[in-house]
């Protein structure tokens, strides 16, 4: 389970971000000041550090030169929209740059995709008796191997990524047909419906009236 | 053209036509001086001749002891007296009758002579030295020489005779005309060195104002920093110092154009932060509340709980910016009140605040009239006491003493709570600025109270001064100048 420590100054956003990265299924700390955080960051290790650039003490652009970048990666989170902020951001060595208010999944797909650029995060995922390589690009129910389109696998596994979580249809639109694509919610349905059939998640992938779909994790 | 051009061309222009109409004068005159002398030595010798010849008639007439001598004689007589004149400038000496030639002692101006008996009988100038004494003067150019020629009518033996002497004055018109061509010259070498001079000081007199150009040239560029140097002659000096001046105006008034919209790309990113804080915890949690599956009846209360506590914060913060944004452009409703009513109102609106925090508040008002926009002012005082609460701890006093002095009206909030350190105090009035955000926000202030207060201060002539010191308290207070708003 990967690490992750908050930095914010504000408590509900704190708040908030604990119990977002708890359904995401990671274990994280919280610290409201830049100076104690550099010292959390040397004395334990980290996976990831969720960084507001505006903070007592020291501000998010000097914690971040004293964490090394090589053990940790660093999310800015941040009220700062100008260009500017975000490209020093960056060239400090973080890893995104998200600007508040962010929704919660968008964060959760974040956190996913730098972590597994990290090598942090499993490539192989379980769930039930279906088998996702991430690596390979294959699907396995049981032994067999099962043929999806590439739209119908990313959809998948950002279900398996996202498990317990209502994922409404405009967020499974912009995370796998990209925010550029206008097209209608139906291709969302129709293709939820291929993989229900395909991988046998009938009873699993539950529609959510007036939202979306969500997976039920599997208790074990 | 260019000035340093016109100036230039100018000058040489007067320089030159001045030196060349003085020489020319002068020359003319002095020429006109020589013609004169030469005419007059003409004449006296011409007369000379003419007295001559009638006193060898006379005498050749005694001596034959005749009562009249005949033309032929008078002829003969004459011949004899034609001898050459040595010394002299006469070089032609003729004797007429009517137009024909009786006696020539020169040959060389027969032609003119006889072109000057005609035009003279034409013109009339033969009738008028008609009559004892009477002569005429002309000077005759024959294309290679100038001859002056003097016609008089002489009587002999009772016959009339024209007298024509002529004299070579050639020299006169060479000197003339060479010392014209020298003018000429010396006119041309004198330009050419006043014209190098000219340049010269032209090129240096104007050097400043060239100065002056490049450097009005980059101030306009936007160098507004740029100076240009006080020197040269007083014209160039008052340009340059009120080019100066000038510059000094704009860097002035850009700069606190800069300044304003400095200040307004402040105030715009840091509401930009206050919204978004709120709305970044708001839309967090409700979208954790949508989309998780189970949610338990304590996270239910507590992330409904925080919406609610962060929907309120958007409340005051909008509700303070809109109050922020109406001061500034709002008509003030100006009315004469008893300050104590208005102390009292205000203090009746916080009687909640401070039931709740368990501070006393002690207020002393002098009986005086205020003329002021009454529910900016009854904001101001608010906000302030507002402020004091928040700084103090249960138990402690806040102190609003209202007097007035000389006109002056010095109403100040004094508490007994955290204080404000030194270095602070210059930024409590920007808006947005915290000393100690999680305790404003627990509070539920947006950083927006002071700017408000300095704001509403600022509309009314009034002055806030805040004085504090850590841990002992603060005292803010307004001081209204009543004699400066009779004026």
């Amino acid at each position: 389970m990967a690490k992750i420590l908050i930095v914010e100054d504000d408590v509900n956003i704190a708040k908030m971000l604990e119990a977002t990265l708890s359904i995401g299924g990671y274990d994280s700390q919280r610290c409201d000041n830049g100076r104690r955080a550099v010292d959390m960051v040397t004395a334990q290790t980290f996976d990831l550090v969720l960084l507001d650039v505006m903070l007592p003490d020291m501000d998010g652009f000097q914690v971040i030169k004293a964490i090394d970048k090589e053990k940790t990666a660093v999310i800015f989170l941040t009220a700062l929209q100008d260009v500017m902020d975000k490209v020093k951001g960056l060239k400090l060595g973080a890893e995104d740059y998200i600007v508040k208010p962010f929704e919660t999944v968008e964060l959760l797909a974040r956190i996913e995709v730098v972590l597994r650029r990290k090598h942090k995060s499993t490539n192989v995922i379980h769930y039930g008796d279906i088998t996702m390589n991430m690596n390979e690009h294959t699907v396995k129910k049981g032994e067999d191997y099962v043929s999806l389109t590439p739209k119908e696998f990313d959809i998948l596994a950002f279900f398996l990524q996202n498990q317990d979580i209502a994922l409404t249809r405009e967020r499974l639109l912009a995370t796998v047909w990209g925010y550029e694509f206008v097209g209608e919610t139906r291709t969302v349905d129709i293709h939820v419906q291929q993989i229900r059939k395909k991988m046998g998640l009938h009873q699993k992938l539950v529609t959510i009236p007036k939202l979306g779909y969500r997976l039920e994790r599997i208790s074990e | 053209m260019k000035l340093w051009q016109k100036i230039f061309l100018c000058s040489l222009a007067l320089v030159i036509l001045a030196i060349d109409v003085t020489s020319v004068l002068l020359l003319s005159n002095s020429h006109r001086l020589t013609v004169m002398r030469e005419e007059q030595n003409a004449v006296s010798e011409h007369k000379y001749l003419s007295a001559m010849l009638k006193d060898n008639v006379i005498f050749e007439r005694l001596r034959q002891n005749k009562v009249l001598l005949s033309p032929e004689e008078v002829i003969e007589v004459t011949q004899s007296a034609f001898d050459p004149q040595s010394g002299s400038r006469t070089v032609g000496l003729s004797l007429y009758t009517g137009q024909r030639r009786l006696l020539s002692y020169n040959g060389r101006t027969e032609q003119l002579e006889v072109s000057i008996l005609q035009s003279a009988s034409q013109s009339g100038v033969l009738n008028q030295v008609q009559g004892l004494g009477g002569y005429a003067l002309e000077i005759v150019d024959d294309g290679s020489a100038s001859y002056l020629v003097v016609i008089s009518q002489i009587m002999l033996e009772n016959q009339p005779y024209y007298l024509m002497t002529s004299s070579d004055v050639t020299e006169i018109y060479t000197l003339y005309s060479q010392q014209l061509n020298y003018i000429l010259v010396m006119s041309i070498i004198c330009a050419t060195v006043i014209a190098s001079v000219l340049l010269v000081v032209v090129w240096l007199l104007l050097l400043p104002l060239r100065r002056i150009n490049e450097g009005t040239q980059q101030i306009a560029r936007g160098n507004y920093s740029r100076r240009l140097p006080e020197t040269g002659s007083t014209e160039f000096l008052q340009l340059s110092r009120n080019m100066n001046e000038m510059a000094q105006a704009i860097e002035q008034n850009v700069q606190e154009l800069e300044s304003v919209a400095q200040d307004r790309s402040t105030f715009i990113a840091n509401l930009a932060h206050e919204m978004k804080t709120p709305l970044t915890s708001i839309l967090g949690f409700g979208d954790l509340l949508r989309i998780k599956r189970t949610v338990s009846d304590k996270e239910r209360q507590e992330y409904a709980g925080i919406i609610v506590e962060e929907t309120k914060r958007l409340k005051t913060l909008s509700g303070k910016l809109m109050e922020l944004i109406t001061v500034g452009s709002t008509q003030l409703d100006w009315q004469t009140l008893p300050l104590t009513g208005l102390m009292e109102e205000v203090g009746q609106t916080l009687q909640i605040a401070l039931s709740k925090s368990g501070v006393t508040l002690n207020m002393r008002v002098c009986k005086t009239e205020v003329t002021v926009d009454k529910e900016l002012f009854k904001s101001l005082i608010y906000n302030l006491i507002d402020n004091a609460i928040k700084a103090s701890k249960a138990g402690q006093e806040i102190e609003v003493l209202a007097e007035e002095e000389n006109g002056v009206l010095t109403i100040s909030v004094k508490d007994q709570g955290i204080g404000i350190a030194k270095e602070e105090l210059p930024k409590i009035t920007q808006p947005f600025y915290m000393i100690d955000k999680s305790r404003t926000r627990k509070a539920g202030g947006a950083g927006l109270g002071l700017a408000l207060c300095a704001e509403i201060a600022k509309l009314h002539g009034a002055k806030l001064r805040i004085e504090s010191e850590p841990r002992k308290g603060t005292c803010a207070s307004v001081i209204f100048d009543k004699r400066e708003e009779m004026r």
